[in-house]
């Protein structure tokens, strides 16, 4: 089902590789435009999938400026056919991730976690809550890989074999990584709506 | 069966509207933040060799060119004597000879002299 869509992720895909690899021609040549440009191009995505895979704005603040700075250490010695820089990001971010939830993870299972039994500051706070806002704490519960693929599937809108490459699994650990993700984001936030009542404005 | 009802159970929540929503309001950078990641990156960016910089400084590889273009012009002008008069250094060796020649004479006096 997702055959057409893939197909238009992979042909936006070459194109931005083709202009992100210039830019980086560039910034290596020492245009300092082209640093502007590769920002502004590249962090807003990288910031936005360390949001929704760590839960945590400052956290996320440090990894897209982390990630973006070994892209600037590597912009030297670019290999444009080897990597596509998005990919090389994403890769990067989903890493550095990894390594922050297995550090925190003890102490923050519990802050992630928001009760089964609804109190009502939790109840008020969901209903007033966008739809997005439901998902995103539905995402953090979900078990980290199946997290990152399902993020980089269904909200970034990559292609399977470019999101293989960033968790540096197969497709096929991909398609089941993001078919069990979904599964379980589905019952869980349909578990979410029923327990709290706010069928309303989420169906 | 339990089965079928964990079968439908996701299908009742749309959650393509709500991957919809999240792409459409992707979380925002903290201000300062992409200033931040500019500055690392003029920071690390690699420094040019000095030829690169000088080049770059007159406007690339075509204001070599003119800069070239216009100094070879420079010099012609300044080694160049004027069409209408002797070129000097043509003049080399032969401002003796003319004082050997018959111009002396010519010039000299009692040549015109005879003629009043």
């Amino acid at each position: 089902m997702k055959d057409s869509d893939d197909q238009t992720a992979q042909i936006a895909q070459s194109a931005a590789r083709d202009a992100d690899a210039v830019l980086l021609a560039r910034y290596a040549a020492g245009d300092v435009a082209a640093a502007r440009l590769l920002a502004a191009r590249l962090s807003p995505r990288a910031y936005a999938h360390a949001y929704r895979v760590l839960g945590d704005r400052a956290e996320a603040e440090d990894v897209a400026q982390e990630g973006m700075l070994r892209l600037w250490k590597q912009a030297a010695e670019w290999d444009a056919g080897r990597a596509q820089a998005a990919t090389w990001l994403f890769r990067v971010v989903a890493n550095l991730c990894t390594d922050r939830l297995r550090i925190r993870r003890p102490d923050t299972l519990e802050a992630v976690d928001i009760p089964a039994d609804p109190t009502p500051g939790v109840e008020a706070r969901l209903q007033d809550a966008a739809r997005h806002d439901a998902l995103q704490a539905a995402l953090l519960r979900l078990p980290e890989r199946q997290r990152q693929a399902v993020v980089l599937r269904h909200i970034e809108g990559l292609a399977n074999p470019q999101i293989a490459e960033i968790l540096e699994v197969g497709v096929e650990a991909v398609e089941s990584l993001t078919a069990r993700g979904k599964r379980a984001l589905a019952a869980d936030m349909a578990g979410q709506r029923d327990a709290l009542g706010y069928n309303d404005d989420t169906a | 069966m339990h089965w079928g009802i964990m079968m439908t159970q996701p299908d009742d929540f749309d959650l393509e509207a709500a991957f919809d929503a999240a792409r459409a309001q992707p979380p925002q950078m903290p201000d300062g933040l992409l200033m931040r990641i500019v500055a690392d990156g003029e920071a690390a960016q690699p420094a040019l060799p000095l030829w690169r910089r000088l080049i770059a400084a007159v406007g690339g590889p075509a204001g070599v060119g003119g800069l070239v273009t216009a100094t070879v012009a420079g010099f012609w002008l300044g080694v160049a004597p004027p069409l209408d008069t002797v070129d000097p250094i043509m003049l080399i060796g032969t401002v003796d000879m003319a004082g050997d020649d018959g111009m002396t004479d010519l010039l000299g006096f009692g040549w015109d002299s005879e003629e009043g």
